[in-house]
């Protein structure tokens, strides 16, 4: 499995975190590391993008949400987008399409957090 | 095929090499690799994470056998007492605010495999998980 690459870019008020790889247990701490830097920046307006992502384990899956709860807490949120059909299946499994926003293509969430 | 690793996350990648031998060698569906992988990392980041009461080095021993389109994965490890089986499912109506970070790792597993069995014996840990109705060399 290809390593992580973590890619962070800010449009406009919002940031966008690209992810293109595996990420699991071994090196999601390193997506971690990326959400508490933009959470310590007040930067609670995130975007994470899954187009290019092949493999996430259920801690990874953890620290979105532990990402999305204090986000939220603080008027933004976490909206993931781009998510490939074996991606979505572990995040149906373990019911997170429930309580995360998701959309297919990153306009989408863009706009979803320009209108509200 | 087996494989011994040793109580170090950075053995995950150990294992997914493994897996993907495995899946190349039986020629196994890109989804079902990728089923497999992630129940095995499930099961042995338990184990290192939560599974020792000491810090020291421990060995986990890992076996995939194909036969007859029916597929095992035998996890064993020398950790303490833990019955998978037993773990209760985990709650998925829970909101965001009330949601566990942790816990979800056992209930992937179940969704992955046919079935599991457990039992203690030696003071290890054994776990068999089964997949039935394999289709080898499909794409």
């Amino acid at each position: 499995m290809r390593e992580c690459i973590i890619k962070k870019e800010e449009a406009d008020e919002l940031d966008i975190v690209r992810l293109d790889g595996a990420l699991d247990s071994y090196s999601f701490p390193r997506l971690e590391t990326t959400l508490n830097g933009l959470r310590d920046s007040q930067r609670n307006r995130v975007i994470l993008d899954c187009g290019g992502l092949d493999y996430i384990s259920s801690a990874a899956l953890g620290a979105l949400i532990g990402f999305a709860r204090r986000a939220r807490e603080n008027g933004g949120d976490l909206k993931l987008v781009r998510l490939s059909p074996k991606i979505y299946n572990i995040v149906e499994l373990l019911g997170f399409h429930k309580i995360l926003e998701i959309h297919s293509e990153l306009d989408e969430a863009a706009a979803k957090f320009r209108n509200g | 095929m087996e494989l011994v690793i040793q109580n170090d996350l950075r053995e995950i990648e150990t294992l997914t090499r493994f897996v993907e031998q495995f899946a190349e060698q039986h020629k196994l569906p890109p989804k079902l690799s990728f089923q497999i992988n992630l129940a095995l990392e499930e099961l042995v980041t338990n184990i290192i994470s939560y599974g020792y009461s000491d810090a020291g080095p421990h060995k986990i021993r890992l076996v995939l056998h194909m036969a007859d389109g029916r597929l095992t994965a035998e996890v064993e490890d020398d950790g303490c007492a833990f019955n998978p089986l037993e773990a209760p499912p985990p709650d998925l109506d829970v909101p965001l605010e009330d949601r566990p970070v942790g816990g979800l790792g056992i209930h992937l597993v179940k969704n992955m495999f046919d079935s599991m069995d457990y039992r203690r014996e030696n003071d290890k840990n054994w776990l068999i998980l089964t997949k039935n109705h394999v289709n080898v060399g499909a794409t």
